[in-house]
């Protein structure tokens, strides 16, 4: 899925919006990316071996900088009209050297970001709101819960419905859109890279990160007040850590497919800025079998060629993608539904459903597409 | 040589000539043009709405209870049902350790409703001077319009220590923001400042859907209700009264300045007479001349307004704080400081100040024209014809000073009383010349014969008034109308300090919002002597006897000697301080009583709880825009049973040491010092506020002093310029230097002195006129006069310095020449 790349990109933007509050002693402040790569005291690190636990690592980690839920659905409706939704939560954490300021933790000291998208056969729709907090208080605008689990910005909500973590219920409302599903799997979450530990750097940097890809979703989206009933797959990414990012990376192509076989496929690439060594992408790819095995995919066997580009928004962004994976014998192409699904906020990116097309059901699916760092 | 370029030869000689025309130009425009900046500018704040950055609410969410906060979990209760069109605002009043009076509005940057339909504040990097994230979180920035800052005298990046012992976050200037008066940081950060963790003044709510806003109002918790912009008061109509007073004092300076610019074109057209009819023996039309001198008017009038606009501009950026801080204060509305000013309206002045220009011209141009053309020049100023204009003169003054009399005794609208009042200073000043020569005609008589020199110099000075009397007519306005504003001002201020010392009968006041839980319960194991009175306020809507909604303030009046005995009534009905305290009837303010016509014996439907009261009384409510009834304690709980009290009073005998008592209840209850104010501390405050409400026309009546005083040197100045004949006559007798110096002053120092005999009764009379007429028309506050002498005495220095100074310059030059040359320097 795609949640974690451009989920950076975003996260990347917002760094940098809590960096400007450094002193202005700014001469010689590096480049914005390698603001984003600083390694910032009192925050901890993401480490290879220290294993995930369940169900505190479905909340808050405000140890750590930056972290989010990121939640995507495929659907369809009654005559199988395809849809999509998106519903996102950031959490930021203020600077440790501001947060020694704060004089009682009932001060803020985390930013929220939310986003929320409903993609229509022709159409889509985007939102963000904000809200400042502390990371865990359930009387407040914004914030994550364990138990129950509960993630929320306003009325934008992601909760279990039940005494565990699964089923999940995911709201989200803005004037007269909105939607509401139920999500349900019998698969625990899956751990991505080393056992939960996703390695972003060449040099062994990275961020905790699992996903919950067998999610089935079924519910309603409201447009324009006309409800529709819709069901569908849904994909929720999870991941935290407190750097993420090389100087020389530029965004991120990520794909988060549902397979009609029933297996999963994640594939993402770190790009590099234009002119800086332009072979050395870091490529990663996960076939997620249906048991919830994985199959790590080696870069090297992996090709993303992009087919065709259109200019959206001022940007020329990749639209169809031929997929190669030698490795596993497949070979697929990635189309976008339709381009209109860029998602208009502070931090704009593409995030959209796409379809996969290709010989049997092991190379054709459907999925969703994050396209972050084009610049105009 | 074209005709325009021959007759500008003339101001190419006489340079200053040209330079008194300009000054009386600029004169005109300069504070007709600043005071219609500031209006304008505070219109269009008034027309855009109150703002937050940059998003304008459509309404605000209250308690019920206006004494009371909202509760925090409210609010983001309703954020959490999904109407995130909701914007939490804290607003605190706090004082600097300097005392000043900072008004500080916290709000919440991230819930900010981030839908396409409604301006919000991007949270991206870079956009203006602003940055959000700074502004959010520790240690957080106090945002000011740059021109509030000045007006503080703090500077970017300082941060304020407040009397409570706190410190404000640094300050940063912003702009853009229609911030004003106001200053602008986190909510968060507010709270901890003032201890109101939890706690809003308001919710703000912005443009949403007509079907979301009604959901929204049935949302509503019972204690809350929703105010939509349209139903608030409009600030316009509430500061309607200021702005016309503020237009008005533009006016005055207008006045003075036609005057000038008359008495600049006078001299100007009669010293070329001799020039025009040599023209015209040449062969020029008249309509050529009259083409020509219209061009070089429009010149003059071209540059001067230009310059005058400019000036005020620059002025009324300069007084905009000011006046912002007056509305804040006077009606808590808010106009933004911009940074630059709307150029709205200047055609006016320049209208204003053609049309003017061409009234000052005709009469001088047609004499100038029209004069015979083979008959030598003749004198202008001769006595006869200058003594009936001043019988003329004094007679159109008459009648202005009777129309003043009726205005004075009917005027029911503003606009008539300032009409009133301009008839009133007009009066005076046309009086002036025929008083003059009254004057300087029983003198005359009072100078023994062996005196001839005294002699001459009144029989000078009489002669003097025709071509100085405009110059002094001028002067006279402009000291009047200082004199009486200052008169004005000082009765209202003494007024408001005995009122405010009968009014504030209790000892200590404690403005704590939160209940005190076992105040008095501990202050009868403590203090058993003091006593502890809850006061109580609501704010409810009626309709006055005309028909009109009005916003009415109800406040409760404890019974006891002490307290009914702090309320004078102006008006009352028989046995009305029995019936007030059997709950009966209820007094009005002053304000309720004039503008909105409630009369003693009116009955009144108070509330649903009581069927009927009569009006009692009405007494004084100085400094309050709003109309205020007042209610005995137990009426007022009748009619309001839910009401919490707003605050409480302490009293107790002469001898409680109250600065004792202030910091046993403020340790014991955990006040800070803004929560706890004895009454001395109270009244200075309240006289602050009122000291502060007049900076700007205490501010605007210094500049048009010193306008005048400009305007008189260059009149006279002119004027002396002509006087060289006389100079070398005096010196062909035989008189020194220094003798004729020695006349020269007197003479004008005794021209400024009389004229005081004018400036003390008439300033009186305006003084009078702004208190018993205008005032109480404008704001709904009348108040006596008090009678001051040190304040002319101040002013009849000032006039006959700046006569004096005026006179002395042109006169070094005047002694120094040569009697022959001053005689050749006659034959132009």
């Amino acid at each position: 899925m795609k949640a974690s790349p451009f989920s950076f990109a975003t996260v990347v933007l917002i760094v940098l919006l809590i960096s400007a509050c450094e002193p202005p002693d700014t001469s010689e402040r590096p480049s914005d990316f390698a603001v984003l790569a600083q390694q910032v005291d009192g925050f901890k690190q993401a480490k290879p071996g220290n294993g995930l636990s369940f169900p505190a690592d479905h909340g808050a980690h405000p140890d750590f900088r930056i972290e989010w839920w990121y939640l995507t659905a495929n659907l369809t409706d009654a005559v199988g009209e395809p849809y999509g939704i998106q519903w996102t939560l950031f959490r930021v954490g203020v600077e440790p050297a501001l947060q020694k300021s704060i004089e009682n933790s009932s001060q803020n000291s985390q930013l929220f970001m939310a986003h929320m998208a409903i993609t229509t056969p022709t159409t889509h729709l985007s939102f963000q709101r904000y809200a400042d907090g502390i990371a865990n208080d359930p009387s407040a605008r914004a914030g994550v819960t364990v138990s129950p689990f509960s993630a929320w910005l306003d009325d934008w909500s992601l909760k279990s419905t039940a005494t565990g973590w699964l089923p999940l219920e995911v709201h989200a409302k803005q004037g007269n859109d909105a939607f509401r599903l139920k999500l349900e799997s019998d698969m625990p979450p899956i751990l991505q890279g080393d056992a939960g530990f996703s390695q972003k750097h060449v040099d062994g940097g990275g961020s905790y990160y699992y996903s919950q890809p067998f999610l089935k979703a079924k519910g309603e989206l409201t447009l324009d007040g006309q409800t529709i009933p819709v069901a569908g797959d849904a994909w929720l990414d999870r991941e935290w850590g407190s750097q993420f990012l090389q100087q020389d990376q530029a965004g991120w192509d990520w794909f988060s497919l549902h397979l009609k076989n029933g297996e999963k496929l994640m594939l993402f690439q770190l790009r590099q800025s234009p002119g800086i060594n332009s072979e050395g992408h870091f490529i990663y790819g996960n076939l997620i079998n249906k048991d919830g095995t994985n199959t790590r995919l080696d870069p090297r066997q992996i090709s993303l060629e992009v087919m065709s580009e259109t200019a959206i928004n001022g940007r020329s962004l990749p639209m169809q993608w031929q997929i190669s994976l030698p490795q596993i014998n497949r070979q697929m192409t990635i189309d976008a539904l339709h381009t209109d699904q860029w998602m208009d906020v502070d931090f704009p990116y593409w995030e959209g459903v796409v379809t996969v097309n290709g010989k049997g059901p092991e190379n054709s699916g459907r999925g969703y597409m994050e396209l972050t760092g084009y610049s105009k | 040589m074209s005709l325009t370029r021959i007759l500008l030869t003339f101001y190419r000689r006489h340079p200053v000539q040209a330079l008194f025309l300009l000054v009386g130009i600029i004169v005109a425009n300069v504070l007709l043009v600043g005071t219609l900046l500031i209006n304008a500018q505070a219109r269009s704040s008034y027309a855009q709405g109150e703002q937050y950055l940059s998003g304008v609410p459509v309404g605000q969410i209250q308690h019920r209870d206006r004494n009371q906060n909202i509760a925090e979990s409210d609010y983001i209760s309703l954020r959490r049902q999904g109407f995130d069109m909701l914007v939490p605002l804290l607003r605190q009043f706090v004082r600097s350790e300097e005392g000043q009076m900072l008004e500080l509005s916290g709000i919440d940057v991230f819930s900010f409703p981030r839908s396409e339909q409604s301006a919000s504040p991007s949270l991206q990097p870079g956009s203006g001077n602003t940055n959000i994230m700074q502004f959010a979180f520790p240690p957080y920035q106090l945002w000011a319009a740059s021109a509030r800052l000045e007006q503080l005298n703090f500077d970017n990046g300082e941060q304020i220590q407040l009397a409570s012992g706190e410190q404000l976050p640094p300050l940063q200037i912003v702009s853009g923001q229609q911030l004003g008066h106001r200053m602008l940081l986190s909510i968060k950060a507010l709270q901890r400042i003032t201890g109101k963790q939890g706690e809003l003044s308001a919710i703000l709510v912005f443009p949403a859907s007509a079907a979301q806003l009604s959901e929204l109002r049935q949302s509503l918790p019972n204690q809350l209700e929703f105010i939509s912009s349209n139903e608030a008061p409009d600030p316009q109509e509430l500061t309607r009264s200021f702005h016309l007073n503020l237009a008005a004092m533009g006016l005055l300076a207008f006045v003075v300045g036609v005057f000038l610019i008359y008495n600049a074109v006078a001299f100007s057209y009669t010293d070329r007479r001799d020039l025009i009819r040599k023209l015209r023996l040449a062969g020029v039309y008249k309509s050529e001349l009259l083409r020509a001198l219209l061009f070089e008017l429009s010149l003059f009038l071209g540059l001067g307004t230009l310059i005058g606009a400019w000036l005020g501009a620059q002025l009324s950026s300069l007084l905009l704080p000011g006046v912002g801080q007056t509305l804040a204060q006077l009606y808590g509305v808010y106009i933004a400081y911009p940074d630059s000013l709307i150029p709205s309206g200047i055609w006016l002045p320049v209208l204003m100040t053609v049309l003017a220009a061409g009234l000052c011209v005709f009469f001088p141009v047609r004499e100038a024209l029209n004069s015979p053309l083979l008959e030598r020049r003749q004198y202008s100023w001769q006595l006869d014809t200058v003594t009936r204009r001043d019988h003329i003169l004094a007679l159109i003054g008459f009648l202005f000073l009777v129309a003043a009399l009726v205005v004075g005794l009917t005027a029911n609208h503003l606009w008539i009383a300032l009409a009133g009042m301009a008839c009133l200073l007009l009066g005076a000043a046309l009086l002036l010349p025929a008083v003059l020569r009254l004057l300087i005609g029983g003198l005359q008589r009072l100078v023994p014969p062996q005196k001839p020199r005294f002699s001459w110099l009144l029989a000078d000075s009489r002669w003097l008034l025709g071509p100085a009397s405009l110059a002094l007519m001028a002067m006279t306005l402009a000291l009047v109308a200082n004199s009486g504003l200052n008169t004005m001002i000082n009765s209202f201020r003494a007024a408001t300090d005995d009122w405010l010392s009968q009014r504030l009968v209790a000892d200590l006041y404690l403005n704590a919002q939160q209940e005190l839980v076992g105040l008095e319960s501990w202050l009868a194991a403590e203090m058993p002597e003091i006593e502890v009175a809850a006061r109580y306020r609501e704010t409810a809507t009626y309709s006055s006897p005309s028909g009109t909604p009005v916003m009415v303030e109800l406040v409760s009046l404890r019974e006891g000697g002490r307290f009914r005995n702090s309320i004078k009534l102006m008006r009352s009905t028989t046995n009305a301080t029995s019936e007030f305290e059997n709950g009966e009837g209820i007094y009005i303010s002053e304000r309720a009583w004039r503008i909105d016509g409630w009369q003693p014996g009116d009955m009144l439907k108070l509330c649903e709880n009581k069927t009927s009261v009569e009006i009692l009384g009405v007494y004084r409510d100085y400094g309050n825009p709003r109309s205020q009834w007042m209610l005995s304690r137990q009426l007022f709980q009748d009619c309001w049973p839910k009401n919490a009290a707003s605050g409480l009073s302490l009293f107790g005998p002469g001898s409680s040491n109250w600065e004792q008592i202030k910091q046993a209840v403020s340790a014991r209850f955990n006040l800070n010092d803004d929560q706890v104010i004895n009454q001395a501390e109270l009244k200075k405050i309240g006289l602050a506020v009122f000291d502060r409400t007049f900076a700007v026309t205490h501010a605007l009546n210094a500049l048009t002093l010193l306008v005048a005083a400009i305007g008189i040197f260059c009149a006279i100045s002119a004027i002396h310029h002509h006087r060289v004949s006389q100079q070398a006559l005096l010196t062909s007798l035989g008189m020194t230097r220094r003798e004729r110096g020695a006349l020269l002053l007197l003479q004008w120092g005794m021209l400024g002195l009389l004229c005081m005999v004018l400036v003390w009764p008439f300033g009186m009379a305006l003084a009078a006129f702004l208190g018993a007429v205008v005032t109480p028309i404008a704001f709904g506050w009348s108040f006596p006069l008090q009678v001051e002498w040190q304040h002319y005495l101040v002013l009849a220095l000032l006039a006959s310095a700046s006569l004096i100074l005026a006179v002395i310059l042109p006169s070094i030059r005047l002694l120094r020449t040569s009697p022959a040359a001053m005689l050749r320097e006659q034959n132009l």
